[in-house]
């Protein structure tokens, strides 16, 4: 959250997911067959052609990959337009994509790329190690605001050895290459003499992007649309041509009329579909829903400074009287888990044995007694010391997050706990939180996680005061453990850390961890094979195809 | 005429000063800072720095105001964050296809709104005045999001046969640069029905009352009476005598309307997903995206100036008297 | 309002419906807490109780948490009607005011205040309230202020023409040759004849208010829920609008029907007051 999603690439955290979910990832429903041809009958030579319509709410503002700035730009990046050096395979491995080869130095603090000697810049020049060189100087540029910077902070120095070999140096870490598969290579020759401050608003970005993925820039009608044609030169080993000619993402800023488009066939995809059109979807036998899960938990800081949060029993009764089960069914209609602690169900080192708190109003109205807050003046709050629970629940202005805390007011209503929401300017917001004064009572936000899950910036003794560490939290114990977790080289160790780590802050309750994300796009009948998972719903866009009646 | 021309275009520089002042007022008055809009842990302090130099924020309240008012009069209004390009670029693309979809809707207000009162004048406590002035006071009384919601689901309803469906978003199709020019105009044409007949639709209803007060007025004039006297035929009365001067007050009533055209179109933009500048307006202000928001505020307003002062001395040309006063 | 008037006023059929239209209104807002069946923001066993069409326990049906719409509506009047009269009595306070003072005085202080009155004439209502709202934190006060501080000048130009053309009449001229002061004038010779247009204008205010209101409820910037206003009901549950249109058709024609019973009246009023034009 403090990375407000809509604003920071989530590219980063996005991959933290697990191989443990990978199988399952796609949860698309078998396609519909009511167009009278059963899709996995047409042969794959029949399956090139068409234009396939996207569209979401929120604009592409820009192809430079230096100041992406949200989820589905990145996607566009990264899998339509550019390429990256690697790529993941649909079982978390980092496998070839421009780089064909890559080796470590035995000392782990030399990295050097191989790269494919075939692919152009859709201008016809060759993409070499001197792009990528170029990629990466920018994005260390301290005067460049790239978002995902963090990937490359052990990564410091590059020489390009030749044409298409380029070696880095860096500090040995876990998962190091990971920022590669997140990273589109920039064309060198077009961007280069551009002053990093000019970069920005160089006409790359809007109106004159090259790249050299799958897809050719065609048009970009601010606004409007961004449209894309099939490179007929991508390279065969990676799939070649795509088998749509186009691909168009439109902008429609209003939910009802992208719905009533994709009803109507207007629209073949749309994109991260409002959860209150999940039934509709069902209902609907031209639609479908593909699901996937996505590293963000909503949740519910309490601050300790204040009388009501200090004691952990308490925060424990405040969680077990919130019905987590129909908060998830009723916001996001179903697109979502109970979350238990910071350890999400699409984690690889999840326990599943793990259960979040029961919903157990009377226990809570028990344990809240028993921790001294009685109603005694009989108006339905309960009071300690002259001191009645009562508190602001403040959180941002996005309509999900708005219900949630109509919801949880209801539930903390019935056990003598008085919440009184508050909806803030979301910069506003962070602002409070993030002060080392800590200016709020309680918040309520989402959380969008990391491949690693070293979340010291959260938890850690040391960092009270810093940004991160809303809620003051120590625990010398804890902060063992997590010290721990990115020093791990094993899986095994790893895992045990990490399950130790999740429970330790279940337990102790700093925050109500309300539910793990899923993500779902709604799609028409024509679009084929769309798989999304936890890469996001373009990884496989090359394999799109539009099923004609 | 062109005295008065003159006369009037002098009036305007010190709405149009106001304007600019207004516009950097009311932004200098709005808490928070907007180069901290741009809150992401990896921007370093130097780069909101530069925001805040970029965006002016580091000078002096007086500074600020001149280096405002330079930019809106060369139409260098800065750069936007948001967008990644030049402000006047987001101008460029957003104005015309407001200006398109006004002038359809303000072709529409006045014909439909014309004909309609003028009918019910004519038939004046008919079942049909009754009917239409009751629906017309429905409409008007209706939220316009709600009706373009409507429209929307009606005629991209899977129920209704093909011919009749209608473009519910965009400008344009997708398979548009393949067109043939006629084709193209129609496109553009299919695109503008329901949100230009969102937009104006409440407004024509509006006009409608104003026509058939005025065309009762006439009607009731004596040189109506003569026409009649003479032995023309009713038709030829309406048409050619009362229509005439009825139309004449309604032009005065441009000025009125596109303002809240305007004002209409943030509302109906965001509904039909059209690319104008009142959907550039509302972005802008969620993105935070200051600059945008000034240049579209300033725009706004000098549009609705221009607009009276068309009004005005097309006012002046159907009625001379006018001019002296 | 003289005898006569109000006859006329009485005899015009369409007004009159207005105004039974808007007593039942105003009572049902009054009376919501005796009247709605549930309370309006109360979700219990959301699950099982939300979507449900309107049946004969819940009138108009259940919205996306379960809530009764009826009650909603019932309290959304309120909310709704509050906003519209208090953001015209604002607006016609400060128009008044400034009409006034500008009619009376004449001269360079008119010329200001008129060509200021110009100025945010030149500027669409809308946009004013969009970056208005939108940069400060929307809330009921702040929406309700602003669509009042944007309401005005309408009435002020109506105030400052029918102040113009009373300054000069007799009785008032005789007022000042007797020596009374200028307040005294404006209070008690000046004021009380404009009051008439400018309750005409007040009416057909409140109905414009409303259906701004419902704009900026549309763009996210009007009353926040859960507060129920008519227009964030309507605003919330257009997603729904084929699948559950209860939720958005209630309140939706309460707004009609409100801003109609205000038209209706204003025009009578307007009618009643000047006999010469032709209903």
């Amino acid at each position: 959250m403090s990375r407000p999603e809509a604003r920071t690439s989530s590219l980063v955290r996005r991959t933290a997911l697990a191989a443990a979910l990978l199988g399952a990832g796609a949860c698309a429903e078998q396609p519909a067959v009511e167009s009278g041809r059963d899709p996995t009958s047409v042969p794959v030579a029949e399956r090139y052609g068409g234009t396939a319509i996207l569209a979401g709410l929120g604009e592409i503002q820009t192809m430079n990959a230096f100041f992406s700035r949200d989820y589905v730009t990145d996607q566009f990046q990264a899998y339509v337009l550019f390429t990256t050096l690697l790529r993941y395979d649909d079982r978390l491995q980092p496998e070839p994509y421009l780089a064909r080869s890559w080796s470590v130095s035995p000392d782990s603090n030399e990295v050097t790329f191989r790269l494919r000697t075939d692919m152009r810049w859709h201008d016809g020049a060759p993409t070499t190690a001197r792009d990528v060189a170029f990629t990466f100087d920018r994005v260390k540029d301290p005067a460049l605001p790239y978002p995902n910077r963090s990937a490359f902070d052990a990564w410091e120095s590059v020489e390009v050895l030749d044409d298409y070999t380029i070696r880095f140096t860096l500090r040995p870490h876990a998962d190091f290459l990971h920022g590669w598969t997140a990273l589109p290579i920039m064309p060198r020759h077009i961007l280069e003499d551009t002053p990093v401050e000019d970069l920005a608003s160089h006409p790359f970005g809007t109106s004159q992007p090259v790249g050299n993925g799958p897809f050719r820039f065609v048009e970009h009608l601010p606004g409007d649309r961004w449209t894309f044609e099939a490179n007929p030169d991508f390279p065969p080993d990676l799939g070649g041509r795509p088998f749509l000619d186009r691909l168009v993402y439109r902008v429609i800023p209003n939910e009802t009329t992208l719905f009533a488009e994709l009803r109507s066939g207007g629209v073949d995809m749309y994109v991260r579909v409002a959860p209150v059109f999940v039934e509709q979807i069902a209902e609907d036998p031209e639609l479908r829903l593909a699901a996937y899960p996505f590293p963000n938990y909503s949740f519910i800081a309490w601050n300790p400074r204040r009388p009501f949060f200090a004691d952990r029993t308490v925060r424990r009764a405040l969680t077990m009287a919130l019905d987590r089960l129909e908060l998830v069914e009723v916001v996001r209609h179903g697109l979502g888990t109970p979350a238990v602690g910071p350890v999400g169900s699409w984690h690889w080192a999840y326990d599943s044995a793990w259960r979040p708190l029961p919903y157990a109003p009377d226990s809570a109205a028990a344990i809240l007694e028993r921790a001294g807050w009685r109603d005694v003046d009989g108006d339905g709050i309960r009071e300690r010391n002259g001191v009645r629970f009562s508190f602001e629940l403040v959180t941002n202005e996005s309509r999900e997050r708005g219900a949630i805390a109509e919801l949880v007011q209801g539930y903390l209503a019935r056990v003598g706990v008085e919440a009184r929401p508050r909806i803030r300017e979301h910069q506003a917001l962070i602002s409070d939180v993030t002060s080392p004064e800590r200016r709020f009572e309680a918040f309520l936000l989402s959380w969008t996680q990391g491949m690693v899950l070293d979340e010291r910036d959260q938890w850690a003794c040391d960092r009270i005061g810093k940004p991160l560490q809303f809620v003051s939290f120590c625990d010398p114990a804890l902060d063992a453990v997590m010290d721990s977790i990115p020093r791990a080289t094993d899986r095994a160790v790893q895992r045990h850390l990490i399950r130790r780590y999740g429970t330790l802050i279940a337990e102790a309750q700093p925050f109500t961890f309300l539910y793990v994300e899923k993500r779902a796009d709604a799609l028409g009948p024509r679009l084929q094979d769309v798989a999304p998972d936890f890469r996001g719903e373009l990884a496989g866009v090359r394999n799109w195809w539009l099923l004609r009646p | 005429m062109i005295r008065y021309t003159a006369r009037r275009l002098l009036e305007a520089v010190p709405i149009l000063l106001g304007i600019v002042t207004l516009t950097v007022l009311l932004l200098h008055l709005a808490p928070g800072d907007p180069a901290t809009a741009y809150f992401n842990p990896n921007v370093s302090p130097e780069i909101i720095e530069r925001m805040r130099e970029n965006l002016g924020l580091n000078l002096p309240l007086h500074e600020q105001y001149l280096r405002w008012l330079r930019s809106f009069f060369t139409g260098d209004f800065g750069y936007s964050f948001g967008q990644h390009r030049p402000v006047a670029q987001v101008i460029a693309d957003a104005l015309p296809n407001t200006l398109v979809l006004s002038a359809v809707s303000l072709l529409l207000i006045f014909v439909l709104g014309c004909a309609v009162g003028a009918l019910q004048a004519v038939r004046q406590y008919s079942a049909l005045d009754i009917a239409t002035t009751f629906v017309s006071l429905f409409i008007y009384s209706m939220p316009g999001f709600w009706l373009g919601l409507m429209l929307i689901l009606l005629f991209s309803s899977p129920a209704l046969p093909e011919v009749l469906r209608l473009p519910i978003s965009g400008v344009t199709s997708i398979d548009y640069e393949f067109m043939a020019p006629a084709q193209r105009l129609l496109d553009r044409a299919r695109h503008l029905v329901l949100p230009s007949f969102a937009l104006g639709i409440a407004s024509a209803a509006g006009v409608s009352r104003y026509m058939r007060g005025a065309m009762l007025e006439v009607l009731s004039q004596d040189y109506i009476r003569t026409a009649r006297a003479k032995g023309l035929p009713e038709t030829a009365v309406i048409l050619r005598h009362a229509l005439r001067n009825a139309l004449i007050p309604i032009v005065s009533l441009l000025g009125l309307y596109l303002p809240l055209l305007f004002g209409g179109s943030i509302v109906i933009e965001v509904v039909f997903s059209w690319p104008g500048m009142g959907r550039a307006l509302y972005n802008a202000i969620l993105a935070r995206d200051y600059p945008v928001v000034m240049a579209c505020t300033f725009l706004f307003g000098v549009l609705v100036v221009f607009a009276n002062l068309v009004a005005d001395l097309l006012y002046a040309v159907v009625d001379p008297r006018i001019r002296t006063d | 309002m003289t005898s006569e008037t109000w006859s006329r006023f009485a005899r015009h059929r369409q007004a009159a419906l207005g105004l039974i239209l808007l007593a039942v209104l105003t009572l049902s807002a009054l009376l919501a807490p005796a009247l709605a069946p549930y309370d309006p923001d109360v979700q219990a066993d959301i699950v099982s109780t939300r979507y449900q069409p309107p049946s004969l326990s819940h009138p108009m049906g259940t919205d996306r948490f379960g809530r009764d719409v009826f009650s909603r509506v019932l309290y959304g009047a309120r909310i709704s009607l509050s906003i519209g009269l208090l953001a015209v009595l604002i607006a016609i306070t400060v128009g008044t005011a400034i009409g006034a003072v500008a009619g009376f005085f004449g001269g360079r202080l008119d010329a200001v205040l008129m060509r200021g009155v110009d100025l945010l004439l030149s500027f669409p209502r809308l946009v004013l309230l969009v970056v208005l709202v939108a940069l400060f934190q929307p809330s009921i006060a702040l929406v309700t202020l602003v669509l009042g501080l944007t309401g005005w000048m309408g009435v002020s130009r109506i105030v400052r023409g029918q102040v113009l053309s009373v300054r000069e009449m007799e009785y008032v001229t005789a007022a000042r040759v007797l020596g009374f002061g200028r307040s005294r004038i404006l209070l008690r010779h000046i004021l009380p004849n404009v009051l008439t247009p400018v309750i005409v204008a007040a009416t057909l205010g409140i109905g414009n208010t409303i259906l701004a209101e419902a704009a900026l409820s549309f763009l996210g910037l009007g009353v926040q829920p859960p507060t129920a206003s008519w227009g964030n009901m309507v605003a919330s549950g257009r997603d729904a609008m084929l699948e559950a249109w209860w939720i958005t058709t209630f309140p939706g024609l309460a707004i009609v029907f409100t801003v109609m019973a205000f038209n209706l009246v204003g025009d009578g009023l307007r009618d009643a007051l000047d006999p010469r034009r032709v209903a």
